[in-house]
């Protein structure tokens, strides 16, 4: 064998050449200059080329059409492994996943890979994997890593391959996750006759899509990270990616839906609620016990709504086909505990019983961007108990500690909802809140005759700022509910060392406390300057490789505060600033009464997320308003 | 006929339940019923008692271990509700281990109320999730089952018993774990019973901190077989506080089980733990901690040099050596002290050998508290110091596995520890004593300066040239030593790596490019790193002013979370925490004016720390100094009023804004 290939290579010079050109072209192409991809993405996670391939494939066993995706990933860890180059594959029951090939490398001084370890994948673990501390049991990851302990910087390159026996479960791929930059990136779809789909595309700008009669490619190059943060938006708002729905299949000449449209996903939703039968006895002696001898509608609604909230727990053991469809009632109400769904239907059943009528609706919470324009199953990820009640529509989610039942909650608000109605549904949209029903109103002063001024603060919350406050304490430790006032507030607070908070009094409108301490930002020289304007804003500027920020909800923030005992009047007034436009702005001002100064701010959000259409609009609010941080009062 | 089923399943489930596992435990359950107790404190779930049984089941080839769990709980909060209405049992099945579960029952106890018992068939069986926060249990699996009927005020009740078979012959039966006395919740009750017939069992209640033993109830008499208990009553909730130990304050018990006839278990003593430190030959002939190099070699080379001092400093090379060649491996040796044995026995006898005195210091680091006298283990340490005389009598220290060391570098944590000895002259003769290891370096200081300086200005944006030193000194450098000498060491990678050390030095690292000009040097028991980075500031078009703090160029590192600041329970423990000095100077140009703050300058004095500050102006800003020098090592309950005082005003100082006007 030896003496044919020398043989070879001798009696063919050319051969030898290409051969020797191959080799050296694999050398070059082989080395990863680590200096350069740390400059160009930084320290992390870079994918240098991420393969994957989408197919349609009849199945003959099932006389029906599957989905045949391949991956192949090729990743430059820089800077330290996690869990020693743990790499998590998540699939579901409706899946079959094939572990093929992963490989670990080192990376000499010259940057070429040196094997540590071939994975011997088909002992991949496979785990569940819980999702704030919920357990699906339909959600699991196959994962393996590096037995090997693995170097500050390495290589891995891997690949699997899935199978998706139901095409329903199709949906979204992304060209890359929130802190992993791509240097290349090709996903295809492999046209067939048989199979009808539809793509949706999200955020694309930077992704090239190429179609021919055999394929639509999607290409994307130098994707850079995202700098997001616990306050950004979740990442269908901002990461490059698309949906595939599948229309239909034809199979023996005959065509069959599968998500042709919004009517098929809710036709699929409707069969699962049809296989529930509810305990109506059980069911409606529950709610009579509820009601007792209320007469009023509202009254009824609000005594079942309040029952389920305090004595049914969200806990979800989503098993199987339990994701879609919900628990019995009579279970959910015998057991006290249930998921979403369970907790919906149980509302809805207790509701129905008392001659309400209540539906289930499924809904996108705002952690997601899409609508039902798009016939998919990633479009909804929650269910509540929708109400029509006096010609008006209300949204009701048990699965809040805090909800009134006709108000409904900030994760919610703009969102569509599919409502049921036995065999159609409607789909109708929750509407936003106005920014002065959710309040923060704080009042106070700062005393100047000490060295260090102290502050005393009144602070009244409504709304939604309420309702956040009231969860946040229910969930709170008894021994930290103490607390909540600070750390709620603490956000508006640059500058106030907190020493003091008073109990909450709670009414029906409205949450008050008191907060007093120190107040910091002040400098005592020859003259005393203090900076008395609060940064009510907790959002900064949104730059470039930075996705919106998430609001909570539309909001009003007031402060006022008198400087008292300054003995003095200061050298600086303000007139009153307006900033901003109709969705978000602010007044800032100062006036003189009685030998006292008062500072007066205010701010409007009008918005559920900063605005990426009018970004330099919102940096120069946000340069504005946080410039009155540096607004002094000068004492000589 | 039913009647006759109904016996044959009581037997057949005595059979398999009680006839293996502590009946006292299920009878307990079955009898058990609502509890009137008084909420001493404000807690979100009670205790009421955690009961945990470990039984030995005998066989004929092998042994069953059984451990079974009873436990009951009243539900105080939301929080505590939801803390306790899911039931994880956590199982194993693997080739080698196995644990299978045997039964669970589960009720939940209204007051004035029939108790409502849970179906306990309708367990889901998973795997450890795969992003379960607890590494070591990634391979388990576990049994999750919720319970019904739940409200505040409810007792939950629940009861489990798994099995782990060893498939040994009961005569090499062996078991020694630890268990934890240590609770989430207030609990009233905490037992570990013991039912290990036929075997010897071996509990050491040494580490029951604070007076906890008055509150036991403990016994260890297993000589002929009967069962024991360990209680202890009245277990404060575990609270994360700041400089608290994850060791010291945590009662717990070893044990071990063993059959009678392999082994007596007898009480060891201090001479008996110096006499079995008599190096034996098979312990002593392997050349290992000299990197390979023959024994005989070794003893050439060391032998050909004059003086004691200088004979022990050629030793501590030649052991530093293998550690200093495999890096990797100082990681799995640090404070281990098997390995410690090991090397110290061969330093034994090759000082004998060499005919050089030499004492070996058995020390417990102060992360796992002081040395028990009343304990005869090797295990209650951490490590071993050796100690000499020279010539002129003067005592020199060092450590046995701390590559790159030097004479009288010990780590900060064996300083000034009690320690057991054992003293070896010249002609190898032994003897033991206790003793206390001295301290080193009393001027040890985490040390920075950093200079700011304006270089430019345009539209918005500040552009400052930053040049820091970082200056490790006395202890501090011992701790960073083996792993800053390593990065130097690799010549062809130190840039690389010396700057990804730097980086973590840089505060606003993510907002600079990179750092620059990287200079280092070793001096006398210090090593100072200087490096530079430009920084682009935006200033705020519309301010009048700027403003800097300390903290955006050294770590501040005081806040003491709003939570924490009253009510501290535990002892705190700041053996760790360096004395630390920084001095910043900020130059900017003359179209600023810095802003004289007063409150700036600062001098406390009080039992934990005295924290300094002070600035002095200059042409075009200001030049500020902070430091803070701990008095103790640790702190009562009592002494946390100090230690946050010390604290916030270190904070406030970091955080404090140095104001330039525009």
């Amino acid at each position: 064998m030896k003496d044919t290939r020398n043989n070879l290579l001798s009696n063919h010079p050319k051969i030898f050449v290409i051969f020797l050109f191959v080799l050296f072209g694999t050398t070059l192409t082989g080395q990863i200059d680590i200096t350069q991809y740390e400059e160009d993405f930084g320290e992390g996670e870079i994918t240098l080329k991420k393969r994957i391939s989408i197919s349609f494939v009849y199945s003959e066993s099932h006389k029906t059409y599957h989905a045949k995706v391949t991956h192949r990933y090729d990743k430059l860890y820089i800077g330290g492994s996690y869990a020693n180059g743990l790499i998590q594959v998540p699939f579901n029951l409706y899946q079959d996943l094939k572990l093929q090939k992963a490989r670990y490398f080192k990376l000499d001084e010259d940057g070429e890979k040196i094997l540590l370890e071939n994975v011997k994948v088909k002992y991949a673990d496979t785990k569940d994997y819980f999702i704030k501390n919920i357990f699906y049991s339909d959600l699991k990851v196959k994962q393996f890593k590096c037995s090997v302990d693995l170097p500050k910087d390495y290589f891995v390159s891997y690949q699997y391959e899935e199978i998706i026996k139901d095409l329903k479960f199709l949906t979204s791929f992304y060209f890359q996750n929130a802190s992993e930059a791509v240097e290349d990136v090709e996903i295809v779809i492999k046209k067939n006759a048989n199979v009808e789909f539809s793509l949706y595309d999200f955020n694309l700008d930077k992704i090239e899509k190429v179609e021919d009669e055999t394929s639509i490619k999607y290409i994307g190059k130098n994707l850079k990270r995202y700098s997001a943060s616990n306050k950004s938006v979740k990442g269908s708002y901002y990461l490059p990616h698309f949906i595939v729905s599948t229309n239909s299949i034809k199979i023996n000449g005959k065509n069959k839906e599968i998500l042709k449209s919004t009517d098929n996903l809710y036709a699929w939703y409707n069969s699962l609620i049809k296989e529930l039968s509810p305990d109506d006895e059980y069911i409606d002696k529950l709610a009579k016990s509820i009601v007792g001898n209320s007469s009023k509608q509202e009254e009824k609604i609000d005594k079942i709504f309040k029952w389920v909230q305090n004595n049914i727990q969200y806990v979800a053991f989503e098993d199987g086909i339990a994701g879609f469809k919900p628990t019995e009632s009579h279970e959910v109400a015998a057991s006290k505990f249930g998921d979403c769904k369970g907790m919906a239907n149980l509302l809805i059943n207790l509701l129905q019983s008392q001659g309400f009528d209540a539906m289930h609706a499924w809904i996108g919470t705002r952690s997601n961007n899409y609508s039902y324009d798009i016939p998919s199953l990633v479009v909804d990820n929650h269910m509540i108990c929708g109400l029509n009640l006096n010609n008006a529509t209300y949204f009701l989610d048990g699965t809040s500690k805090s909800a009134m039942w006709n108000i409904a909650p900030p994760h919610l608000e703009g969102k569509e909802v599919m409502m049921a109605n036995k065999e159609t549904y409607q789909i109708v949209r929750i509407s936003k809140s106005k920014p002065e029903k959710n309040k923060i109103n704080i009042s106070g002063n700062i005393d100047m005759n000490s060295d260090r001024p102290k502050i005393e603060l009144k602070v009244e919350l409504t709304g939604h700022f309420k309702r956040d406050f009231v969860s946040y304490e229910a969930y709170s430790p008894l021994k930290k509910k103490k607390n909540v006032p600070f750390y709620f507030l603490s956000q508006y607070l640059d500058g106030v060392k907190i020493e003091n908070i008073s109990d909450p009094i709670m009414s029906k409108e409205k949450i008050t406390f008191t907060l007093s301490g120190s107040y910091m930002n002040i400098a005592r020289g020859n003259t005393t300057t203090v900076f008395p304007f609060l940064d009510i804003l907790e959002f900064d500027e949104v730059n470039e490789d930075m996705p919106p920020y998430y609001v909570d909800f539309p909001q009003t923030i007031i402060s006022r505060l008198e400087i008292v005992n300054s003995n003095k009047s200061p050298k600086e007034q303000y007139s009153s600033t307006k900033i901003g436009n109709e969705s978000f702005s602010a007044i800032y001002s100062s006036e003189n009464v009685g030998g006292k100064t008062i500072i007066h701010q205010k701010m409007h959000l009008d918005i559920l997320h900063t605005p990426t259409e009018l970004q330099n609009e919102w940096n120069s609010f946000t340069s504005q308003i946080k410039a009155f941080k540096y607004s002094p009062l000068s004492y000589e | 006929m039913n009647k006759v089923f109904l016996i044959i399943g009581f037997i057949f489930l005595h059979t398999v339940v009680s006839g293996q596992i502590s009946k006292e435990a299920w009878e307990g359950y079955a009898k058990s019923t609502y509890q009137n107790i008084s909420n001493k404190q404000e807690n979100d779930a009670t205790i009421i008692f955690d009961r945990t049984y470990l039984t030995t089941n005998r066989e004929r080839e092998k042994v069953d271990f059984i451990t079974t769990i009873h436990r009951k709980i009243k539900i105080n909060s939301l929080y505590g509700l939801e803390q306790f209405n899911k039931l994880y049992i956590p199982t194993f099945d693997d080739i080698n281990y196995k644990v299978e579960f045997l039964d669970c029952k589960a009720k939940i106890h209204k007051k004035g109320q029939k108790s409502i018992v849970t179906d306990t068939s309708g367990f889901v069986n998973t795997t450890l999730p795969a992003n379960t926060p607890f590494y070591y249990k990634v391979d388990g699996n576990v049994k999750m089952l919720a319970l019904s009927g739940i409200n505040i005020g409810d007792e939950i009740e629940y009861i489990y018993s798994l099995r782990t078979p060893y498939d040994v012959l009961p005569l090499y039966f062996y078991k020694a774990d630890r268990e934890h006395f240590s609770s989430s919740n207030y609990c009233m009750e905490k037992s570990i019973y013991f039912d290990t017939e036929k075997f010897d069992l071996k509990i050491w209640p040494y580490n029951f901190p604070n007076g906890i033993t008055r509150k036991s109830d403990f016994s260890y008499n297993n000589r002929h077989g009967e069962g024991h208990r360990v209680m202890i009553r009245e277990i404060d909730e575990e609270n994360n506080e700041l400089f608290q130990s994850r060791y010291i304050d945590k009662p717990y018990i070893t044990y071990i089980i063993v059959h009678r006839s392999t082994e007596e278990v007898k009480e060891d003593s201090w001479s008996s733990f110096a006499k079995d430190f008599k190096p034996r030959r098979s312990e002593t002939k392997q050349n290992y901690i000299f990197d390979g190099e023959k024994m005989v070699q070794a003893y050439k080379d060391i032998e050909k040099i004059r003086g004691i001092k200088s004979k022990y400093k050629k030793i501590l090379d030649k052991i530093n050596q293998p550690l200093q060649y495999r890096f990797g491996l100082y990681s799995d040796v640090k404070d281990d002290i098997d390995a410690a044995w090991s090397y110290a026995k061969i330093l034994s006898k090759t000082a004998k050998d060499l005919k050089l005195p030499i004492n070996f210091h058995f020390v417990k680091s102060k992360h796992y508290g002081k040395l028990d006298k009343s304990y005869q283990s090797l295990y209650q340490f951490q490590n071993i110091i050796c100690s000499f005389k020279d010539e002129k009598g003067t005592v020199y220290y060092f450590p046995v596995l701390e590559p790159y060391s030097k004479l009288n570098e010990i780590r900060n944590e064996y300083q000034g520890v009690d320690c057991f000895s054992i003293l070896q002259d010249e002609t190898g003769k032994r003897s033991h004593e206790f003793g206390t290891t001295p301290r080193f370096n009393e001027d040890s200081f985490y040390n920075k300066e950093v200079n700011v300086n304006l270089k430019e200005e345009n539209s918005g944006s500040l552009f400052f040239k930053v040049e820091e030193k970082l200056i490790l000194s006395g202890n501090v450098w011992t701790e960073y030593k083996p792993f800053i000498s390593h990065i130097i060491e690799n010549k062809k990678q130190v840039k690389r790596n010396l700057k990804r050390y730097v980086e973590q030095q840089v505060v606003l690292m993510n907002q600079i490019d990179s750092v620059h000009n990287i200079e280092y040097e070793e001096q006398n028991n210090s090593f100072v790193i200087s490096y530079s980075y430009d920084l682009e500031i935006q200033s705020n078009t519309e301010a009048k002013f700027v403003d800097f703090k300390m903290e955006d160029f050294v770590h501040n590192e005081f806040y003491t979370p709003f939570h924490q600041r009253s009510n501290r329970k535990k002892q705190g423990y700041i053996s760790d925490e360096f004395d630390t000095k920084y001095k910043i100077t900020l130059n900017l140009n003359s179209a600023y004016q810095w802003v004289e703050n007063k409150l700036m300058k600062s001098d406390l004095s009080n039992s934990i720390a005295n924290v300094k500050s002070s600035y002095i102006k200059n042409a075009h800003g200001v030049t500020a100094d902070f430091e803070i020098k701990y008095n103790l090592e640790e702190f009562t309950p009592n002494q946390w009023k100090d230690m946050v005082q010390a604290r916030d005003l270190s904070y406030d100082l970091l955080n404090a804004n140095f104001y330039f006007r525009k």
